[in-house]
C-alpha cells in the first residue's frame, strides 16, 4: 500500500496540524487592525510571522507575499491583475499550452475581452524555445506567463532565462511554481520573476491557502473588491490558521527531502526498466521536478490501471481521456504530441518524504501484474489500432450536470 | 460519482475477454476522439449467439460493459441481440456514472457490427 499522488495533494504533516490548532481555538481574531483587541493582535502576529517565513523561503521581502486561497486564485490574480493594470501599454500576453487550467482559462477570458494571447510551442519534452519566445514578443506585450515545472510530466522550464528576457523588455513575468516550490530553490534576488504562484497543500500544508509573490514595482491591480487586507491586493479576511500551517510546513522542510524523492524516482525508473515492457518516460529526462515520475504504458488505458492499482492499495494518477470529466484527456500530453491512444496509457507517480523504496518494490510488482492483465484482452496488443472513420459523437453526448 | 459494485465486480473479473478462433462475425468500434477501442467476436448457431468474446482497450466502464454485453448476448437470438441497447447494459450493471454512458454505447455498437458482419457472411 502506498500513496503516490503527492503532486496532486499531500497529507498534512501532524506538526502542521498542531501549529494550526491554537488559531482555531485561542487566536481566532482577524488581522485587520494593528491596535485591535488581544485576539486580533495574536492573529495578526501569527499571520505576519507566517508571511516572514514564506518570504524567507524565497529570499524575499515579506511585503512581496500576498496570501490567497490557493494557486488558482494566485494565477487568476497574476494574469488578470496584470492585464488590467497594463492595458494602457498593450494587450498582448504570451503563455504556453501546457499551463494549468487557471492560467489557460484566465487567458481565455482575457481573449474574450480584447486581449491577444500567443501560445508558444513546446517540444516532445514540453520545453519552450527561448528563440521563439524572443520572436513572439511585441511592443504591446505586457505579460509572459510560463510555469516553472509541469505538474503532469515534471519538465522544468528555463524560467531564469525567460525572466531575463522579460526584464530587458520591461514585460511582467509570471510563473506558476506549484510543483517546484520548496523542491527547486527559488531565490528572488537572482531570479527576477515579477509574480510567483504556489500553495501549501502540496508541501504537507493545508488546502485553501496559497501565495502570490509580487515583486516590488510590479504593475498589478486587485481582481477582488473589498477591504484593506493584504495591502488591498487581496481583500477578505485572511485564512490565518492555514497561513500559519503553511509556514509550519515550510519550517519543517528538511534539506535532504528533495534528494530523497529524487532517489525514489531514480529507483522507480530502474525497477521499471528491469521489469516492465512497453513503456516510455514522458517529460524531460533530467530537467524535471524531483518528485514527479511520468510515463505512458503501451496498449492499456490509464483509468483502468488507476482503479486496478487502487484496489491493490496504490494511489497514482493518469492523464487519460477516460479519467477526465470531459473525456478530453490531458492537454499537456496532447501538446507534447502524443496521440490519444498513447496518452490513454499515461501514469504519474509522485513522491514525498513519506515514501520508501520498499513501497516502490511492491508497487512495481502490482503495476506489472495490472498491465499484463489488461494487455491480455487489449485489442491493441496485436498491433492494430482502429478508429472509426466517420465522425463519432460518443464523447460529445456528455450529459448536462443534473444540478 | 464512483462506480457501482456490479461494475467493479465485472472489472475485477471480466467474462468472455479475449480473442476467438473462427468466429462467425466480428465487429470493431474505435473512437477517433478519445481512442477507446473494442473488438467483439460472435459464434452463431441456429440463429442464436452461442458464444462471444471481446477485446477492449478502455476504461473500467468499457471493460465492465464489454463483460456484461457479451454475457447478455450469449443465448440471445440474433434479433434479440440487435435490440440490446446501452441502457439495458448499463441497467444490468446497476448504472454507470453519466460521463461513462458512452462506453456502454461502444460495446453495444460493436455487438451490432458483429451481427452485421455475420449477416453479410450468410449471403
Ligand atoms: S473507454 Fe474512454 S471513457 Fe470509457
Amino acid at each position: 500500500m502506498a500513496y503516490f499522488d503527492h503532486a496532486n495533494s499531500s497529507p498534512v504533516d501532524e506538526r502542521v496540524i498542531q501549529a494550526m490548532l491554537p488559531y482555531f481555538r485561542e487566536f481566532y481574531g482577524t488581522a485587520g487592525l494593528e491596535l485591535g483587541h488581544s485576539k486580533d493582535i495574536a492573529a495578526l502576529t501569527g499571520l505576519e510571522e507566517a508571511r516572514k517565513t514564506v518570504a524567507k523561503s524565497l529570499n524575499a521581502d515579506p511585503r512581496a507575499i500576498v496570501f490567497t486561497s490557493g494557486v488558482t486564485e494566485s494565477n487568476n490574480m497574476a494574469i488578470r491583475g496584470v492585464a488590467v493594470a497594463n492595458k494602457g501599454s498593450g494587450r498582448h500576453i504570451i503563455t504556453t499550452p501546457i499551463e494549468t487550467q487557471s492560467v489557460l482559462q484566465s487567458c481565455k477570458r482575457l481573449e474574450g475581452a480584447g486581449y491577444e494571447i500567443s501560445m508558444l510551442d513546446v517540444d516532445e519534452y514540453g520545453l519552450i524555445d527561448l528563440n521563439q519566445l524572443k520572436k513572439t514578443i511585441r511592443d504591446d506585450t505586457i505579460l509572459i506567463s510560463v510555469q516553472h515545472a509541469n505538474g503532469e510530466i515534471g519538465t522544468i522550464q528555463p524560467v531564469e532565462e525567460i525572466a531575463e528576457i522579460a526584464v530587458k523588455k520591461d514585460i511582467m513575468f509570471h510563473t506558476d511554481a506549484t510543483h517546484t516550490y520548496m523542491r527547486v530553490p527559488i531565490d528572488t534576488e537572482s531570479f527576477k520573476a515579477n509574480l510567483i504562484s504556489f500553495d501549501a497543500h502540496r508541501i504537507h500544508g493545508p488546502k485553501g491557502i496559497g501565495v502570490l509573490y509580487i515583486r516590488r514595482k510590479t504593475r498589478i491591480h486587485r481582481v477582488l473588491e473589498g477591504g484593506d487586507e493584504e495591502r488591498r491586493l487581496r481583500p477578505g479576511i485572511e485564512n490565518i490558521p492555514a497561513a500559519v500551517g503553511m509556514a509550519k510546513a515550510i519550517e519543517i522542510w528538511e534539506p535532504n527531502e528533495n534528494e530523497h524523492v529524487l532517489n525514489l524516482r531514480k529507483y522507480l525508473e530502474k525497477k521499471l526498466k528491469e521489469s516492465l515492457t512497453g513503456f516510455t518516460i514522458t517529460g524531460h529526462p533530467e530537467n524535471r521536478a524531483p518528485h514527479i515520475f511520468s510515463m505512458v504504458v503501451d496498449h492499456v488505458e490509464g483509468e483502468s490501471m488507476l482503479v486496478h492499482l487502487d484496489m491493490l492499495g496504490y494511489s497514482i494518477s493518469t492523464g487519460s481521456a477516460c479519467s477526465s470529466k470531459t473525456l478530453r484527456g490531458s492537454h499537456v500530453l496532447r501538446a507534447i504530441g502524443l496521440p490519444p491512444e498513447v496518452s490513454h496509457g499515461s501514469v504519474r507517480v509522485s513522491f514525498s518524504r513519506y515514501n520508501t523504496e520498499t513501497e516502490i518494490d511492491g508497487f512495481v510488482e502490482e503495476l506489472c501484474g495490472t498491465v499484463e492483465r489488461l494487455r491480455e484482452f487489449s485489442p491493441l496488443t496485436s498491433g492494430v489500432y482502429f478508429a472509426n472513420e466517420e465522425e463519432d459523437n460518443h464523447h460529445h453526448d456528455l450529459p448536462e450536470d443534473d444540478w | 460519482m464512483g462506480y457501482s459494485d456490479k461494475v467493479i465486480e465485472h472489472f475485477r473479473n471480466p467474462k468472455n475477454m479475449g480473442k476467438m478462433e473462427n468466429p462467425d462475425g466480428v465487429g470493431t468500434v474505435g473512437n477517433p476522439v478519445c481512442g477507446d477501442m473494442m473488438k467483439i467476436y460472435i459464434k452463431v448457431e441456429d440463429g442464436k449467439i452461442v458464444d462471444a468474446k471481446i477485446e477492449t482497450f478502455g476504461c473500467v466502464a468499457a471493460i465492465a460493459t464489454s463483460s456484461m454485453t457479451t454475457e447478455m448476448a450469449i443465448g440471445m437470438t440474433i434479433e434479440e441481440a440487435k435490440e440490446l441497447s446501452r441502457q439495458e447494459v448499463a441497467e444490468a450493471l446497476d448504472g454507470l456514472p453519466p460521463q461513462k454512458m458512452h462506453c456502454s454505447n461502444l460495446a453495444a455498437d460493436a455487438l451490432h457490427k458483429a451481427i452485421e458482419d455475420y449477416e453479410s457472411r450468410q449471403t
